[in-house]
């Protein structure tokens, strides 16, 4: 019997020309969805995308990407502060001058204007990926409805691509009779999101329980929007060492 | 043939003069892997340098993490320190306790991570260094926290040193003849080194507490702030304002029972409650130099599978849940360690998120293996193992009848 440490180390490629983000396309800007269980953080997967869109290279990766096509990121997160975010970053080799955090974990309100302002200014640059880390949480902490923050986050969708990283509990997938229940309201969200994506990651830990040579299961599924370029649907088992390496292995 | 002269300790070890320097005798802790984070080198006068990018470097209850070297402060319990992963709770990091059942053992906890902030305050009357806030309780529940443990041995030593200080005819009589001959022969001393080996390099890191015990002096306003849990929002806003407030000092947040009736008698909105957990969230990254917080919920009231409770663990670096044994499994555990009470747990401790490593995207949820027992001196903390009845013996006493 062979443990997931006796297979051989792969690569994290996403589409079929075995590039992991899309190249600038002015005709499709991409949603994606990056899904996560309480238990397996989807830090290292960021910081992998962002390493990505900045430098074409990927950390994860054993062979050099051959099309290193680059872009601007701005990142925002409802749950981190930049600190924890910077750290995770300073394992990236090069300059991070196109790397932009907005601040919307001390200041939420005017969330919108404040990405809309930075990805204006990064679109001199190219077009920009633009990250946001729990954008649920505005639900709950400011008073717009599902379908307002929705038609925003299509409208910030024209201008860049949009990746959505977004708690997937099971706990929070149950719909009940009542629609201020916070499940309710979060189910209803990521549903109408997954189908306005066009690609979409999820991150679980093993169904069997704790292992000490995997530390979860990568999913990398198409969305239900089409993608001009080929998504190679994938799974992966992912081991993170303490030290904060990365190893995929094909399920 | 040599000669010794009248005055020197026989067979004494080279005295440690300031400026000599002597081994350091690495703790427990360094063979786990300490050395790299605290440099190991011997220093004159014996002070260990401590490797901290942090203001509170100089805190007698701050420690680097084993893991990453972020400063870390003692929950309380050494226990819980270990099972954190780096010795402690890495200041501007937060822990929720779960408790399923009608016991109250996380508020237990809750006194410990207050009663270490107030023992740390006052190892230096003159500069005290932490301070501590409670929300949604008051200075009656703060008069409980416990006191530092003392052996019995401690505890007549400080009597004898009493009767002593006392100016009576029998203690003028015994200072002029004291101890003479043990001193000569080195005894006094070698009991102080033998000391001074033990201490580790952060002697003040975390105590031992006796939880039948009340702290001496009741903590006073000056270092235990009680904030009324009424309006969420405004309580935030007072946490803020004391945590601005004592810039040179730690500041321990705790959280007892949150949520529970008893004391949250305002009803407050799921988005009311999320906005107050975040903000605790905010406050803590805005001040992660100086500001821990430790927060406990039933989950009788707020399963984990609620969705409050989801976005609430969410937003902690780490949790920790207490589930004491159903009544069959301690029956179990009673019959089978009769001859052994000291291996009767009250129940499992499952750990769901630990600090830094989890955010890190570590999957660190290890359920049903660890139990805990809530001892007088200390909250016990061991890896589980399922107790074996044994057979046997039964069986052979049937068969004598």
């Amino acid at each position: 019997m062979t443990s997931s440490s006796d297979l051989q180390q792969q690569d994290l490629v996403v589409f079929e020309d075995r590039s992991i983000l899309p190249k600038s396309n002015p005709e499709h800007n991409y949603c994606t969805l990056v899904l996560y269980k309480a238990s397996t953080r989807p830090t290292w997967l960021n910081v992998a995308l962002v390493e990505n869109s900045l430098f074409g290279t990927c950390y994860v990766n054993k062979t050099p990407v051959s099309d290193r096509s680059t872009a601007p990121v701005v990142f925002a997160s409802l749950s981190t502060d930049e600190t924890t975010y910077r750290k995770q970053m300073a394992r990236l080799k090069g300059d991070l001058a196109g790397f932009k955090y907005v601040d919307l974990f001390n200041s939420y309100q005017d969330w919108y204007a404040k990405i809309s302002l930075e990805v204006d200014r990064q679109s001199k640059l190219g077009k920009p990926n633009v990250f946001i880390e729990n954008p649920e949480f505005l639900l709950f902490l400011t008073d717009i409805t599902v379908d307002q923050l929705l038609a925003q986050l299509r409208k910030l969708n024209t201008k860049c691509n949009l990746f959505l990283i977004s708690s997937g509990d099971e706990s929070l997938m149950e719909y009940s009779d009542s629609p201020d229940d916070l499940a309710t309201i979060h189910a209803t969200f990521l549903t109408k999101l997954a189908h306005r994506s066009s690609l979409i990651f999820s991150l679980r830990p093993l169904r069997t329980g704790r292992a000490e040579d995997v530390t979860g299961e990568l999913t990398i599924g198409r969305g239900l929007i089409g993608s001009p370029k080929k998504i190679v649907e994938r799974e992966y088992l992912y081991l993170i060492s303490k030290e904060g390496t990365v190893k995929l292995f094909y399920r | 043939m040599s000669f010794r002269r009248r005055g020197e300790i026989v067979s004494g070890r080279t005295s440690q003069s300031a400026g000599v320097p002597r081994p350091v005798i690495p703790s427990a802790a360094s063979t786990r892997g300490t050395s790299q984070y605290v440099s190991r080198t011997a220093f004159a006068g014996g002070t260990p340098k401590r490797n901290l990018e942090n203001a509170f470097a100089d805190h007698v209850g701050v420690k680097p993490s084993i893991l990453t070297s972020q400063p870390c402060i003692s929950t309380g319990s050494s226990d819980i320190d270990s099972i954190l992963g780096h010795q402690g709770l890495p200041i501007g990091s937060s822990i929720l306790i779960e408790e399923t059942g009608t016991t109250d053992f996380s508020s237990t906890l809750s006194k410990l991570f207050l009663a270490q902030g107030i023992v740390h305050n006052r190892i230096n009357p003159s500069q005290p260094n932490t301070h501590d806030i409670v929300v949604g309780l008051d200075q009656i529940w703060a008069k409980s926290l416990p006191g530092v443990y003392r052996r019995s041995k401690e505890r007549n030593r400080e009597k004898v040193q009493q009767n002593e200080s006392k100016v009576s005819v029998s203690n003028i009589v015994n200072q002029t003849n004291d101890l003479k001959i043990a001193w000569r022969y080195g005894l006094n001393q070698r009991k102080n080194e033998s000391d001074d080996d033990t201490i580790d390099q952060y002697p003040h890191y975390n105590s031992q507490f006796d939880i039948t015990s009340v702290i001496t002096v009741a903590p006073g306003p000056h270092e235990l702030t009680c904030i009324p849990n009424d309006d969420l929002s405004r309580a935030l806003k007072r946490i803020e304002d004391i945590v601005i407030r004592h810039p040179n000092k730690i500041v321990r947040i705790a959280v007892p029972l949150f949520l529970n009736p008893l004391i949250y008698q305002n009803e407050s909105s799921a988005p009311e409650i999320m906005r107050f957990a975040h903000g605790l969230k905010q406050i803590l990254k805005k001040h992660a130099n100086q500001v821990a917080l430790l927060m406990t919920i039933n989950l009788d009231l707020y399963p984990r599978n609620n969705p409050l409770i989801v976005y609430i663990e969410l937003l902690f670096d780490s949790v920790i849940e207490l589930r004491p044994f159903d009544p069959q499994l301690h029956d179990l555990m009673e019959r089978v360690y009769r001859n052994q009470p000291a291996k009767i747990k009250h129940g499992h401790l499952n750990v769901y998120k630990l600090p830094v490593l989890s955010e890190s995207g570590l999957m660190c949820v290890q359920e049903m293996e660890y139990s805990f027992k809530n001892g007088r001196r200390r909250f016990e903390i061991e890896k589980w193992s399922i107790p074996v009845e044994d057979e046997e013996k039964n069986d052979d006493k049937k068969l004598e009848f």
